[in-house]
């Protein structure tokens, strides 16, 4: 069930956050689709380092809010990215959409 | 403590504000580098958490710009990174950095970490402050030695140090490392010199300066001999100097009359007095205990005498000459001193001929600072100018009609020194201000006569020869301290006159008299006897009563007959 989230650090979240938790995570994910939405926009041939910007600010901003399997993929994507090494394979923009669609949803189930 | 928080990433600011808030501190924040500048501007924040990776200026170039502009020598800066590369952790401290904290925030860590900057904030803030505090007092101790400098310089001033008979070498902030050197002319033409070193440095040193310059001038110029003026100033010293605070001294009477040198050395080192003539050096060793030391009750000087005429020298020290230290640590000392005397004996400047060897022995060190060096020859002064009245006030006034007399009996004779109690009361009249040497003169050789030929039957024809000279003034000081009968009267009666007045000055002893006419003659061929052809030069008549015991002269003074 915990697939992609960690429920350990989510705890310690709650913890710090207290009432606000419900603003941390509504905040998180509007911020996260639009980042999506402006990655889909993005082009692998002239505009590798807006994508390792993106993918980086993704990859913080997910990984505080223990969204594990998501942050990882953006760290890979950010490295390759970083290397100017992102090929139309590598750069799979519905990994990335179903990676936070399942993640996102139990966030909510939890927290909204 | 207040905290800026700069980072693009809006999840990552919400959470690390709230761990911080929870924490108590205040927190700014920032989502880009331009703002993150700009709140810095306006918040002044204590510490700074910075992303590196944000909009308009990345982290790097935000930390450069607050290092700069935050006008303190340290600034704090946590650079928060998701960044993992070594190098990449690297670049935040090279880039100015003072420490990272890797995102996902923990907030253990994040307490742990501003915890440790808050104690080392704290810490830096002090020692600013005590820095702060330090400058001030240091530009204060600067300013009041400064203003302590020209009080003093006003005070204890050099006198007659720049006479032409004189060398010195005396540092300009010398008064702060103790030491003190004052002159002046004495009321019968001659000087009067004086060295001091207090110990220690700094202030407490200085404090006895004042007192000490005081007594110096005030008292030399009324008269007073060398014990009277030692006796008083070591009766203040030793009042006023805080404990283990003492002062050597050394002062020095040229008679250029009697052509007589009069020292007493008072814990300093040997003074020498040089013969340039036969090529002796004398050594004049510390008699007593410096001032300040002995209550005035046990405080007792006795001064040693010696010819001084133009082909000798007096040189004084502090004993910063013999102390002189090279790299090596070792001494100038007394010995190289005396060698370097003998051989520039007839040198116009002995003064410069020891410094030179004392920089040549110091090498690179620079020693002259602590050196004070005075060597005085025979003052230049022509006696018979000194003795030409100068222009005065014209003011009838104090003692102009009066008579005053006193009689010194027995030990009182070798105990007081009547001539400085005359010259004040003589001195009450403004109008005999510009007479006051000749009067002094005239007096003081009277009186002197009465007791060393009269009393104590001293024969001046003994100061014919050098040894003479000395035996004559240790017979004098023997005879004066063993004498319980004889007595001298000194009468001083001021009469007013149609221009001014009538000075009529009658001195008795009881001694046995002498042939006058005797004297006189004789006066004219020897030297020893030059006191009384210029008392008959000085007054207007001098006379002899009772075989010599008694004496009138009468000095006229006319304030319309002021010579130039």
């Amino acid at each position: 069930m915990n697939k992609g989230l960690d429920l350990e650090l989510l705890n310690e979240l709650v913890d710090i956050m207290g009432d606000d938790m419900q603003m941390l995570i509504t905040s998180y994910l509007e911020d996260t689709k639009e980042k999506l939405v402006a990655m889909n926009l993005l082009r692998i041939s002239t505009q590798q380092d807006d994508i390792y910007r993106l993918a980086h600010s993704l990859k913080g901003s997910s990984r505080n809010v223990g969204l594990v399997d998501f942050a990882n993929y953006c760290e890979e994507i950010e490295k390759l990215a970083r290397e100017g090494q992102l090929t139309d394979k590598s750069f799979d923009l519905s990994k990335f959409d179903s990676l936070f669609e399942t993640a996102s949803s139990q966030l909510s189930q939890l927290y909204l | 403590m207040k905290i800026l928080i700069a980072d693009d990433n809006h999840t990552d600011r919400l959470i690390l504000s709230k761990v911080l808030e929870n924490l108590n501190h205040e927190v700014i924040q920032a989502k880009d580098g331009s703002e993150a500048i700009e709140q810095f501007k306006k918040h002044a924040p204590a510490l700074v958490l910075l992303d590196v990776l944000m909009p308009c200026y990345d982290g790097y170039e935000v930390a450069e710009i607050i290092k700069t502009d935050s006008g303190r020598a340290w600034f704090p800066i946590i650079f928060l990174t998701s960044l993992t590369e070594a190098s990449d952790l690297a670049k935040c401290i090279s880039a100015g950095g003072d420490d990272f904290v890797s995102k996902p925030i923990n907030k253990v860590i994040i307490k742990a970490k501003i915890d440790a900057f808050e104690r080392i904030i704290n810490l830096y803030d002090t020692v600013a402050e005590q820095r702060e505090r330090i400058q001030f007092h240091h530009e204060h101790l600067v300013q009041e030695q400064e203003a302590a400098k020209r009080i003093f310089n006003n005070i204890a001033h050099r006198g007659c140090l720049a006479s032409d008979n004189i060398n010195y070498h005396l540092s300009p902030m010398s008064i702060f490392n103790g030491d003190l050197m004052l002159a002046a002319e004495l009321p019968r033409g001659g000087m009067r010199l004086f060295l001091a070193d207090f110990t220690g440095h700094g202030l407490p040193a200085a404090i006895g300066a004042m007192p000490a310059s005081e007594i110096f001038y005030g008292m030399t110029t009324k008269g007073f001999n060398i014990p009277d003026m030692m006796v008083e100033m070591n009766k203040r010293l030793y009042n006023v100097l805080p404990r283990g605070i003492f002062c050597c001294v050394i002062v020095i009477d040229i008679d250029s009359i009697d052509e007589l040198l009069t020292i007493w050395n008072a814990g300093a080192p040997d003074s020498f007095l040089i013969d340039q003539q036969s090529g002796q050096v004398t050594s004049i060793p510390s008699s007593h205990l410096p001032l300040g030391i002995q209550s005035p009750e046990k405080f007792k000087v006795t001064c040693k005498s010696f010819e001084f005429t133009k082909q000798h020298k007096i040189i004084a020290v502090t004993d910063g000459i013999i102390e002189a230290e090279n790299s090596a640590g070792n001494m100038f000392g007394e010995q190289k001193m005396v060698d370097c005397i003998h051989a520039n004996l007839n040198s116009d400047d002995i003064c410069g001929a020891l410094l030179a060897e004392v920089d040549l022995f110091c090498g690179v060190t620079e020693q002259s600072d602590d050196l004070s060096l005075l060597e005085v020859g025979f003052p230049a002064t022509n006696s018979d100018d000194i003795l030409q009245p100068s222009k005065g006030e014209l003011i009838e006034s104090g003692t102009s009609d009066s008579e005053l007399s006193l009689k010194l009996r027995g030990k009182s004779l070798g105990n007081f020194d009547p001539i400085p109690l005359f010259m004040q009361a003589i001195l009450s009249c403004n109008e005999l201000t510009s007479h006051r040497a000749r009067i002094f003169t005239v007096l003081s050789e009277l009186y002197n006569n009465a007791l060393d030929h009269g009393v104590l039957g001293l024969d001046s024809a003994m100061k014919n020869s050098s040894e003479g000279f000395a035996d004559y003034y240790t017979q004098r000081i023997q005879e004066l301290n063993d004498l319980d009968v004889g007595f001298v009267k000194v009468s001083v009666d001021h009469h007013p006159t149609a221009n001014g007045g009538r000075l009529i000055f009658n001195i008795t002893d009881s001694g046995e008299g002498f042939d006058v006419q005797k004297i006189v003659k004789e006066g004219e061929k020897t030297y020893s006897g030059r006191g009384l052809p210029l008392l008959i030069k000085l007054c207007d008549s001098v006379d002899y009563y009772d075989q010599g015991t008694r004496v009138k002269a009468v000095y006229n003074w006319d304030h319309n007959d002021i010579p130039e």
